[in-house]
C-alpha cells in the first residue's frame, strides 16, 4: 500500500518511458503506424482507426457516416476526433495519454491490495505480491498493449473505461465507477456485462465513514446511475447524428457480425461457413455463451468481485464477436494482480508456449493465406483456434488456482497436496 | 408560279402518300472507317420512328411491339441498352464514334428514366423492365438487383425533349453487370428489332463470327422522344453498332484460321529503320492490309437494300482520303462529300448485292509513312484519355488508380468521373487524392477536384456510388487515386468460380459541353467508359462447413466444460471419496456385471 | 470353457470342473460385498461440506440453468420454427369435393301470353313445367316458368332477371322463331290447342317445353360436362351425357381460353417480301369487330395492340398448305409474338400475306361445325387465328375493305375462343356464356383451394405467410357469395374474385422459396455444440437433484430420531 508514496518518482519515470517509447516508435517508423492499423490482429471493424477516419471524413462532410457499411463506431469519437487538431502528433499524444490513464488506474488497483484481500476473504498467501509498479510496467511495456496503441485501435478508449471504472470501485467511489462503466458500454457495448460482479466489489469496498448502505437499496440506485447515464450518451449521440441509424450500426453489428471481417476470434469463420437457416440460432447462442459466465462466476467467487471481473475480462477477449490482442492486453494486464495464487497454476508453462507460438504463427499464416497465397483460410482459422484454446486454459487455470486458495482457507493442511474435484 | 406548281405536285404526293406514314419514319446506314494497325471501324445505325400517339395507341409499323409494350408496362420515358466487349484503343484509333455517346462498359449497361411517383413504384418498375429486357435480349439483366442500381446525379442527362411537367416524377437509375459475356445469342434479337430484320440492307452484313470476333464492338438501343419544332412528337428509337475489325484477322482465310508468318518475300517491311536489311526486317504497320471487300471482312456481300428506308440517306458510307480508288458493283453511284476525307453510295432499290473493294493503294509498297497519310484518314485525337487500374497486393486492402491525361495544349477539360463499386468493395473516400504529375497536390485555387457526390455501400443492400467532377489543366496528366478494403464474404455468397474475381464495372467519364447550344445541344461533349476490373476477394474453404461447425464447436465446450466444473465441484484432497481410477471404475463395472457373468459361467459349468 | 472340455482327459476336466464350482461358488456370494466396502475401507471420507458451500453451488447451477431455460429455448424456439398460418384446410378440402357448394342454375322464364286469359295462362304454365320437369333429369340446371303481368307489355325482352322471355301469340299453326337481338322467344299457336283447365295434357305445353329444351341444351350439356370433369360427388352429377357430346364439348372446351377477365388482342400482318408495309387495321377493327367486343365487356375486357412484320417466312415453305402443314405454320422462332406482358392472355390474330392456299381435303367432310377452318384461314387452339390473305404483289397499303373478311373471321373465332356456344340467338350466347364461366371459375378455384390445401398437408415443414391465409379466407367467402347468386351477373363477378385470389394464394412466392432442411442435417449442425456444452450442465444438475433427495432423507431419518428419545 505504502509503496505508492514512496516510489512516486518511480513511477513518474515508468510513465515517461513508456510515452517516450510509443512517441519515438510513432515518429521514428512513420509506416509503422498505418501498418499496424491494417493487422486485422489489432483493429477489428468495430475498433479499426482506418474506418474512423472515413467516418470523420464523412461526418466532416455532412454525409451520415452510418448510412454506410465502414463505420461501426460511436458517434461520440466523432467530435472528439474533428475536435482534435489535424496533425497527426496530437491523435499520437492521445492514445499515448489514454495508455498512461489505464496504467495510472491499474496502478491504483494493485496497489489497494484487493486481489489479495477483499473484504469477505483475505489470502494466506496475500503477501506474496507485486507492487502496483510492476504490474504497470508490465502493462505498459506489454508488445500487445504498445501494439494496440500504435495501431490506434479506439478499443483503448473501452480499456482505460473499465480500468478506471475498477479503480474506482476499488477506492470506494461508486458514482464514478458506474459512470466510468457506462462509458466503456457505451463504446462496445459488452463492458456491460461487467455490471453484477462490480456492483459487489462497490458495495464491498463502500468506504467504512459513510454509513454503510443496504445491500438491495445501493444496487439499485448504481443500476439507476448506469442507465442515467448511458440515456444521456445516448441522447447526445441523437442529436449530434440526428437519427437513431447509429444504434443498428454500432451494436447491431456486433449483435448479428455482418462484417466478417477475419480478426482473432471463434465467430467469424464460424459465420462465414455457418447455413443461412441457422445463422440467427447460432448467432443467440454465442451472445448467451459469452454472458452466461457472469451469473455463475458472481456467485461462486461472490467473495473476490475482482476475480471476477479479471476472469470475465479474459472470457470477452475470447469469446467476443471482434476480439482484438488489446482485448488480451486488457486480461494480461489483470493477470499480474494474482502473483500470489501463480504457484497454485498447474499449465503456467503450457499457457505461456501457447501464447508465444500463436503470437509468432498468426501473422506469418495470415500472410500465407491473403497475401503469399500459398496457405488458405485454414491457416489463419486453426490459428486462431489454438489461441482461443490457450488463452481458455489460461482462464480455467486461474480460476482453478484462485478457487484452490479459498479452499485452502478452510482446510489449511491441504496446502502442497495434491487435490483433485468431485 | 413554279413554286405554287411545286406546292401543288408536293400536295399531290403527300395525297398520295397520305396511307402510308412519310419514308422519314426509318432509315439506316453504315459507316466504314478504315483506321490505323490494319483495323477497320464499321458503325451501322438503324433509327425507326413512330408519332407518340400511335405508340400510345398500341399500332406499331416499324417500332418494335415487343420493346414497345415493355416501355409501356414499365412507364419508360426513355431507354439506353448496351452490350460491349473488347476495348477501344484511343492512343492508335483516335477519338470514339459518336463522341463515345453510343458505347457502354464491357459487359451489358442499361439506364432508363422512369414516370414513377415513389422510390418504392420506381424500384418496381425498374424490376418489371430489367426482367422483361433480359427475356426479350437473352441477356441476364434480371441480375440487376439492389446492389447494382444506382441513381446518378450528374452524370447523365435525358438526351430526348421530355416536356418540363413530366420531368418532375421521372427517375434516373441506372445498373450495369460487367460480367456478363456478349454474345451472339444478344445479336439475334437485336436484328429482330429491325423492319428489315437481317434479310435486307445494310443489316444483311451483321454476323456474328464477325461481330464477336471483333476488337472491339458495341451494341447499343437508344429510345427516346423527340420533338422536332413544329412537327408531332416522336418516339425515336435508334439501333446503332459499332465495330473495330482486324481486318488481317478477318482476311484469314476459313480454311486454315490459324495464324502463320507470312514468307520473306510477303514480309512488308520498315525499311526507315537503321538496323533494316535483308535478314532484319520491322514489320511496317501503317500500310498493312489497307486492301479489302466487303466480302471479305464481312464474310458475305450486302443484299440489295431495305425497301423502308429513307431514300435521301444513302446507305453505305465510306471515309477514307478521296485520292484513293474504290471500286463498286454496278447499280451504285458514288458520291465524294466536300470534306475530301468521306464518299457515300446510293444503291439502287432493285440491285441485288452490294460490293465494294479497296485496292492496295499505288506505289505503298516502299517506305510506310509518307504514304499512310493519305491512305487512312488521320484519326482525330479524343478530349481525353483515361486508363484505370488497381494498385497494392493481397487480398486484403488495394487502391485504384485511374490515369487522366488531357491532350490538348490549351484548353481545359471538365468531366464528371462516375464509379458504380460492388459492396464487398469497401473503399474510403478520406484517401481520395487528385495529383498532376510532377506535381505534389493540387493547387488551392483551382483545384482538381471540383465536386464529388458519394453514396456509400451497405453491405448486402447497395452499391458505392461515387461520381467526381474533376477539371485537368491543359496538357497535363493527373493521377485519381484511393484506397478499398476486401471484405470477406458468407460461403454462399461466392459465384462458383469464386478464385476468378470479381467484375467490377467500368468507370463512366462524361466530359461536360462547355456551351451547349443549339449546333452541340447535348450536355455531353464526349463519353468514355474505362476498362472493367477484376477483383479478386479472399475465400474461405468451399469443402469445410460441418468441419468449423465442429472445431469452433469443440473449442467453446472445452472452455466451458472446463470452466464449468472448476466452479461446480468441489475441492478434496487427492485421496478422498470415492475412487475415480481404473482399478475403480473395474471394481463398478464388476459389481454391476459380475453377477451376469456368474451365472453365464454357472450355466457353462 | 465348455468348447475346451471334450479335448481334456478325465482327471484335468474333473479338476477344471471342480475349479468352475469353487469360483463360482465364491463370486455367487462373497464377490457384491467385497467390492462394496474394500475402496471405502482403503480410502477416508471427505469432511462433510459446509452449508453454505452446498447452497451456493446450488445458487451457481440454478444460475446456469435459469439462462438455458429463460433464454436459450425461446431463442431457440424464436429463430428456427418456420411460421405457419393455420389453414381451415377441412373447409378447402369439402369445397374442391364440391360439398361445400352445389352448383345449380335456377333459370326464370317469362310466359308472356297477352291473349289469354289469367287461368288459362296458370293452367299452361303449369302444364309446360310438368312437361319441362319430365323431361328435365338434370337437378343441377332446371327451368323455372312464371307469368309475366301483362303490364310489362313495351319492355318485351325478359326484364326482371328472367333467362328468356316466351311471347305466346295466337296463330294458325303452332311455330316458335328465336328474336335474334333480344332473349325472347316467338311462339305462335292455333287457338284451339289452349288446353281446358280440366285436361291433363296438352301438346302446346310439350310443344313449349320442347322447345325450351331444345333452347338451353347445349348450355345444359356444358356446364354438366363441367361438373362431370370436376371432382363432384356423384349425386349432383348429371346423367345422360352421350359420350360422343362430352367428346365435343371436350374439344370446345380445350380450344377455348383459360378465363380472364381481360383478353390481349394483337392483330399482326405478316408478309413473306418488304411489300406491303402499311394497312388500315384501326378503321377495320372499329368497323368490323368493336360491336362484338362492345357485347362482350359484361363478361370480358379487351385491349388490342397491332403489328407489322416484314420478311417474315412461315414454317412452311410450300405453296399448299396441307392440313398438318397447318401447325408448323407459325415459324415461332422468328416471328415476334411474343405475348403480351401485361398477366392478361393474348389472343393472336395473324394476316398472313402470301399466296399459300390451304388444300381442301376432298374425302373428309368441310369441318361446318362452326367454320373454324376454311381455306383461307384456321384456327389455332387456345393461341388466336391466321388469315392467308393473298393480295397482287405490288400491293404497299392494306386497304380496310380488303381487311374486311379477315376480321369477320377473327370475330366469329373470338367467340369460340372464349367458349361462346354456337346455338341460339347471340344475346342468348352471352348470357350463357356469363353462367358457364362462373360455374366455370367457381370449379377451378375451389379445385385450386383443394390442391393448396393438400399442398399444406403434404409438406410439414413449408412456411405459410399471412398472406395466403387471408388470401384463402377472402376466396371462401366469395366463393360462398357466389355460389348463392349462380347464374346472375353478381355470381360471376365474385367467382372471378375467388379464382384471382385462389391462384394469387397457391402462387406465393415465399412458400415456394422455402427451403427444406432433414433431421439428420439439423443435428449433425446442432449437436457439436450443444451435445459438449450440455452433457455438463445436465450431469451438475442430476447430481445437485440427488444430492439434494440425500439431504432430504438424512433429514428425515434425523427427525425421526429424534421423535425416538
Amino acid at each position: 500500500m505504502d509503496g505508492g508514496k514512496v516510489t512516486l518518482g518511480r513511477t513518474a519515470g515508468l510513465y515517461l518511458g513508456a510515452a517516450v517509447l510509443r512517441l519515438a516508435l510513432f515518429t521514428l517508423f512513420p509506416g509503422l503506424a498505418d501498418l499496424l492499423t491494417g493487422r486485422v490482429e489489432i483493429s477489428t471493424p468495430v475498433t479499426s482507426f482506418k474506418r474512423l477516419q472515413e467516418g470523420l471524413f464523412l461526418y466532416d462532410h455532412n454525409v451520415s457516416p452510418y448510412d454506410g457499411g465502414v463505420y461501426h463506431q460511436a458517434p461520440l469519437f466523432l467530435p472528439l476526433f474533428s475536435l482534435l487538431p489535424s496533425l497527426p502528433i496530437f491523435t499520437y499524444l492521445l492514445y499515448i495519454a489514454v495508455d498512461i490513464l489505464s496504467a495510472g488506474a491499474l496502478l491504483k488497483i494493485a496497489d489497494s491490495g484487493e486481489a489479495g484481500s477483499s473484504a469477505l476473504f483475505t489470502s494466506p498467501r496475500r503477501e506474496k505480491r507485486w507492487s502496483g509498479f510492476v504490474i504497470a510496467a508490465v502493462f505498459l511495456f506489454n508488445p500487445f498493449t504498445i501494439a494496440t496503441c500504435i495501431g490506434r485501435s479506439t478499443s483503448v478508449f473501452t480499456t482505460c473505461a473499465i480500468l478506471h471504472a475498477i479503480s474506482r470501485a476499488v477506492a470506494g467511489a461508486p458514482f464514478s465507477a458506474m459512470v466510468a462503466l457506462s462509458f466503456a458500454a457505451y463504446l462496445s457495448m459488452y463492458p456491460l456485462l461487467l455490471l453484477p460482479p462490480l456492483l459487489l466489489l462497490c458495495y464491498d469496498r463502500q468506504l467504512p465513514e459513510r454509513a454503510i448502505k443496504p445491500g438491495m437499496r445501493s444496487a439499485a440506485t448504481n443500476i439507476l446511475v448506469v442507465v442515467g447515464v448511458l440515456a444521456a450518451l445516448f441522447q447526445m449521440s441523437y442529436l449530434m447524428t440526428g437519427s437513431w441509424e447509429f444504434l443498428p450500426s454500432t451494436y447491431g453489428v456486433q449483435l448479428t457480425l455482418s462484417d466478417l471481417t477475419p480478426n482473432i476470434g471463434l465467430w467469424w469463420y464460424f459465420f462465414i461457413e455457418m447455413f443461412d437457416s441457422f445463422r440467427s440460432f447460432f448467432l443467440a447462442v454465442f451472445w448467451l455463451h459469452l454472458s452466461c459466465y457472469v451469473g455463475g462466476l458472481t456467485i461462486r467467487l461472490r467473495r473476490q468481485p475482482l476475480v471476477v471481473l479479471t476472469l470475465l475480462l479474459g472470457i470477452f477477449s475470447i469469446f467476443k464477436p471482434y476480439p482484438s490482442i488489446s482485448d488480451a492486453s486488457l486480461f494480461l494486464a489483470m493477470v499480474p494482480l494474482y502473483r500470489h495464487v501463480f504457484p497454485l497454476m498447474r499449465y503456467t508453462f503450457v499457457i505461456a508456449a501457447v501464447i508465444m507460438y500463436t503470437t509468432f504463427l498468426g501473422p506469418a499464416f495470415y500472410h500465407l493465406w491473403i497475401y503469399a497465397g500459398s496457405g488458405n483460410a485454414n491457416f489463419f482459422y486453426a490459428i486462431t483456434l489454438v489461441w482461443g484454446l490457450g488463452q481458455s486454459l489460461l482462464v480455467c487455470d486461474l480460476t482453478f488456482a484462485v478457487l484452490r486458495d479459498e479452499w485452502e482457507v478452510e482446510r489449511p493442511e491441504m496446502a502442497g497436496k495434491d487435490i483433485r474435484q468431485i | 408560279m413554279r413554286q405554287l406548281l411545286s406546292l401543288l405536285l408536293l400536295s399531290l404526293v403527300a395525297l398520295f402518300f397520305a396511307p402510308r406514314a412519310s419514308a422519314a419514319d426509318y432509315h439506316e446506314q453504315l459507316v466504314l472507317r478504315p483506321l490505323p494497325l490494319s483495323a477497320l471501324l464499321a458503325s451501322f445505325n438503324f433509327r425507326s420512328n413512330t408519332t407518340l400517339s400511335a405508340f400510345e395507341a398500341h399500332n406499331f409499323r416499324f417500332f418494335p411491339r415487343s420493346l414497345g409494350q415493355i416501355l409501356q408496362h414499365a412507364g419508360t420515358r426513355e431507354l439506353h441498352l448496351r452490350f460491349s466487349l473488347g476495348r477501344w484503343d484511343a492512343e492508335s484509333w483516335g477519338a470514339r464514334p459518336w463522341d463515345g455517346a453510343r458505347e457502354g462498359g464491357t459487359g451489358v449497361e442499361l439506364w432508363a428514366w422512369l414516370e414513377a411517383d415513389t422510390d418504392e413504384e420506381a424500384d418496381r418498375k425498374w424490376r418489371t423492365l430489367t426482367n422483361a429486357l433480359s427475356g426479350l435480349f437473352c441477356a441476364s439483366l434480371n441480375f440487376i438487383d439492389g446492389t447494382r442500381t444506382t441513381r446518378p446525379v450528374m452524370s447523365f442527362q435525358p438526351e430526348g425533349n421530355h416536356p418540363n411537367s413530366a420531368m418532375t416524377n421521372v427517375h434516373l437509375l441506372y445498373g450495369v453487370l460487367p460480367h456478363e459475356v456478349v454474345c451472339t445469342e444478344n445479336l439475334t434479337p437485336f436484328l429482330k428489332l429491325l423492319p428489315c430484320k437481317g434479310k435486307a440492307g445494310i443489316a444483311t452484313l451483321l454476323d456474328g463470327h464477325k461481330l464477336f470476333d471483333a476488337s472491339w464492338q458495341s451494341m447499343a438501343i437508344d429510345v427516346r422522344p423527340v420533338c422536332p419544332p413544329g412537327g408531332e412528337c416522336v418516339l425515336e428509337m435508334e439501333q446503332t453498332i459499332d465495330m473495330v475489325l482486324d481486318i488481317e484477322r478477318s482476311k484469314r482465310p476459313r480454311g486454315n484460321p490459324i495464324p502463320r508468318p507470312p514468307p520473306a518475300h510477303e514480309l512488308k517491311c520498315d525499311t526507315a529503320k537503321p538496323y533494316h536489311s535483308g535478314d532484319t526486317c520491322f514489320p511496317a504497320d501503317y500500310n498493312a492490309n489497307q486492301d479489302w471487300s466487303l466480302s471479305q471482312i464481312f464474310g458475305k456481300t450486302m443484299k440489295g437494300t431495305c425497301p423502308l428506308t429513307d431514300p435521301n440517306v444513302p446507305p453505305v458510307c465510306l471515309q477514307v482520303p478521296n485520292s484513293r480508288g474504290v471500286y463498286i458493283t454496278e447499280g451504285a453511284t458514288e458520291k465524294k462529300n466536300l470534306d475530301l476525307v468521306s464518299r457515300c453510295y446510293e444503291i439502287a432499290p432493285d440491285t441485288p448485292e452490294f460490293e465494294m473493294v479497296l485496292p492496295r493503294p499505288e506505289s505503298s509498297e516502299e517506305s510506310g509513312q509518307a504514304v499512310a497519310v493519305q491512305e487512312v484518314v488521320k484519326p482525330e485525337t479524343p478530349l481525353l484519355y483515361a486508363e484505370r487500374s488497381f494498385t497494392g497486393h493481397g487480398q486484403e486492402h488495394g487502391g485504384v488508380q485511374t490515369i487522366l491525361r488531357n491532350p490538348s495544349p490549351d484548353t481545359k477539360v471538365e468531366f464528371i468521373y462516375m464509379e458504380t463499386l460492388p459492396w464487398f468493395m469497401r473503399i474510403y473516400l478520406h484517401t481520395i487524392e487528385a495529383r498532376i504529375e510532377g506535381q505534389a497536390g493540387s493547387s488551392k485555387q483551382d483545384p482538381l477536384i471540383q465536386e464529388v457526390y458519394y453514396r456509400p455501400a451497405v453491405d448486402r443492400a447497395r452499391g458505392t456510388q461515387l461520381e467526381v467532377r474533376m477539371r485537368i489543366p491543359p496538357a497535363s496528366t493527373v493521377f485519381l487515386t484511393y484506397d478499398f478494403e476486401k471484405s470477406i464474404l458468407r460461403y454462399t455468397e461466392y459465384p462458383p468460380d469464386a478464385n476468378r474475381g470479381f467484375d467490377v464495372a467500368a468507370a463512366v467519364i462524361t466530359i461536360l459541353n462547355p456551351n451547349p447550344n443549339a449546333t452541340s445541344p447535348r450536355f455531353a461533349a464526349y463519353n468514355l467508359r474505362t476498362t472493367s476490373l477484376l477483383c479478386s476477394l479472399p475465400t474461405p474453404d468451399f469443402s469445410m462447413p460441418y468441419n468449423v461447425i465442429i472445431f469452433t464447436s469443440t473449442a467453446i465446450a472445452l472452455a466451458f466444460g472446463g470452466m464449468f466444473n472448476i466452479i461446480v465441484r468441489r475441492f478434496v484432497a487427492a485421496d478422498e471419496g470415492p475412487e475415480m481410477t481404473l482399478t475403480a471404475i473395474k471394481e463398478r463395472l464388476r459389481k454391476r456385471f459380475g453377477g451376469l457373468l456368474q451365472k453365464y459361467r454357472g450355466k457353462g459349468g | 470353457m465348455s468348447a475346451r472340455r471334450p479335448l481334456d482327459t478325465g482327471a484335468l476336466g474333473g479338476a477344471s470342473s471342480s475349479k468352475n464350482t469353487t469360483d463360482a461358488v465364491i463370486s455367487d456370494n462373497a464377490a457384491p460385498c467385497a467390492v462394496a466396502d474394500e475402496p471405502s475401507s482403503a480410502r477416508k471420507q471427505p469432511p462433510p461440506e459446509k452449508a453454505s458451500d452446498v447452497r451456493r453451488r446450488t445458487y451457481v447451477i440454478v444460475s446456469f440453468w435459469l439462462i438455458v431455460l429463460l433464454l436459450g429455448l425461446p431463442i431457440w424456439w424464436r429463430t428456427t420454427t418456420i411460421h405457419r398460418a393455420n389453414l381451415p384446410l377441412d373447409e378447402m378440402l369439402d369445397w374442391a369435393d364440391g360439398k361445400a357448394c352445389r352448383p345449380v342454375f335456377p333459370l326464370r322464364i317469362s310466359i308472356r301470353a297477352n291473349s289469354l286469359q289469367e287461368q288459362e295462362a296458370q293452367n299452361l304454365l303449369r302444364l309446360t313445367q310438368h312437361a319441362l320437369d319430365d323431361l328435365n333429369d338434370f337437378s343441377g340446371h332446371h327451368l323455372r316458368l312464371q307469368l309475366s303481368p301483362p303490364a310489362a307489355e313495351e319492355t318485351h325482352n325478359g326484364d326482371d332477371g328472367a333467362a328468356l322471355t316466351i311471347r305466346l301469340i295466337p296463330g294458325e299453326s303452332t311455330t316458335s322463331t328465336l328474336d335474334p337481338y333480344a332473349p325472347v322467344l316467338d311462339i305462335t299457336y292455333p287457338p284451339n290447342s289452349i288446353p281446358s283447365p280440366t285436361s291433363s295434357s296438352s301438346s302446346l305445353a310439350t310443344y313449349v317445353a320442347g322447345q325450351l329444351r331444345s333452347t338451353f341444351a347445349e348450355e345444359q350439356a356444358i356446364i354438366s360436362f363441367l361438373l362431370s370433369n370436376n371432382s363432384i360427388p356423384s349425386e349432383h352429377r348429371p346423367q345422360g351425357l352421350t359420350p360422343e357430346a362430352a367428346e365435343s364439348l371436350s374439344k370446345r372446351t380445350t380450344r377455348s381460353l383459360k378465363y380472364a377477365p381481360t383478353y390481349h388482342l394483337t392483330f399482326s400482318l405478316f408478309t413473306s417480301g418488304p411489300l406491303p408495309s402499311s394497312w388500315d387495321i384501326e378503321a377495320a377493327i372499329d368497323e368490323f369487330m368493336k360491336p362484338v367486343l362492345n357485347v362482350l365487356t359484361p363478361i370480358h375486357n379487351f385491349t388490342i395492340d397491332t403489328q407489322v412484320q416484314l420478311y417474315a417466312s412461315p414454317g412452311v415453305q410450300s405453296q399448299i398448305l396441307s392440313k398438318e402443314d397447318l401447325s408448323s405454320f407459325i415459324n415461332a422462332a422468328e416471328w415476334p409474338l411474343s405475348p403480351s406482358i401485361g398477366g392478361a392472355p393474348t389472343i393472336n390474330f395473324i394476316v398472313f400475306v402470301g399466296n399459300q392456299t390451304i388444300l381442301a381435303a376432298p374425302r373428309e367432310p368441310p369441318k361446318t361445325e362452326d367454320g373454324l377452318s376454311t381455306s383461307q384461314s384456321w384456327l389455332v387452339p387456345q393461341w388466336g387465328t391466321v388469315y392467308l390473305l393473298s393480295l397482287p404483289s405490288d400491293t404497299t397499303h392494306v386497304s380496310a375493305a380488303t381487311l374486311r373478311q379477315p376480321l369477320l373471321t377473327f370475330t366469329s373465332h373470338l367467340l369460340s375462343l372464349t367458349g361462346t356456344p354456337q346455338s341460339g340467338s347471340l344475346p342468348l350466347r352471352l348470357s350463357t356464356l356469363a353462367r358457364i364461366r362462373s360455374a366455370d371459375l367457381l370449379l377451378r378455384a375451389s379445385s385450386t383451394l383443394g390442391s393448396l390445401a393438400r399442398l399444406a398437408l403434404a409438406l410439414p415443414s413449408i412456411s405459410i405467410p399471412g398472406s395466403v391465409a387471408d388470401g384463402v379466407s377472402k376466396t371462401m367467402t366469395h366463393l360462398r357469395l357466389a355460389c348463392e347468386t349462380l347464374g346472375g351477373p353478381e355470381g360471376l363477378a365474385h367467382a372471378r374474385i375467388a379464382e384471382a385470389e385462389a391462384e394469387r394464394a397457391f402462387f406465393e412466392k415465399s412458400m415456394v422459396g422455402q427451403l427444406y432442411f432433414p433431421d439428420e442435417h439439423k443435428l449433425a449442425v446442432y449437436l457439436p455444440l450443444l451435445g459438449p456444452v450440455g452433457v455438463p450442465l445436465l450431469m451438475g444438475l442430476l447430481n445437485e437433484i440427488k444430492a439434494w433427495r440425500k439431504r432430504r432423507r438424512e433429514r428425515a431419518e434425523r427427525g425421526a430420531e429424534k421423535k425416538k428419545e
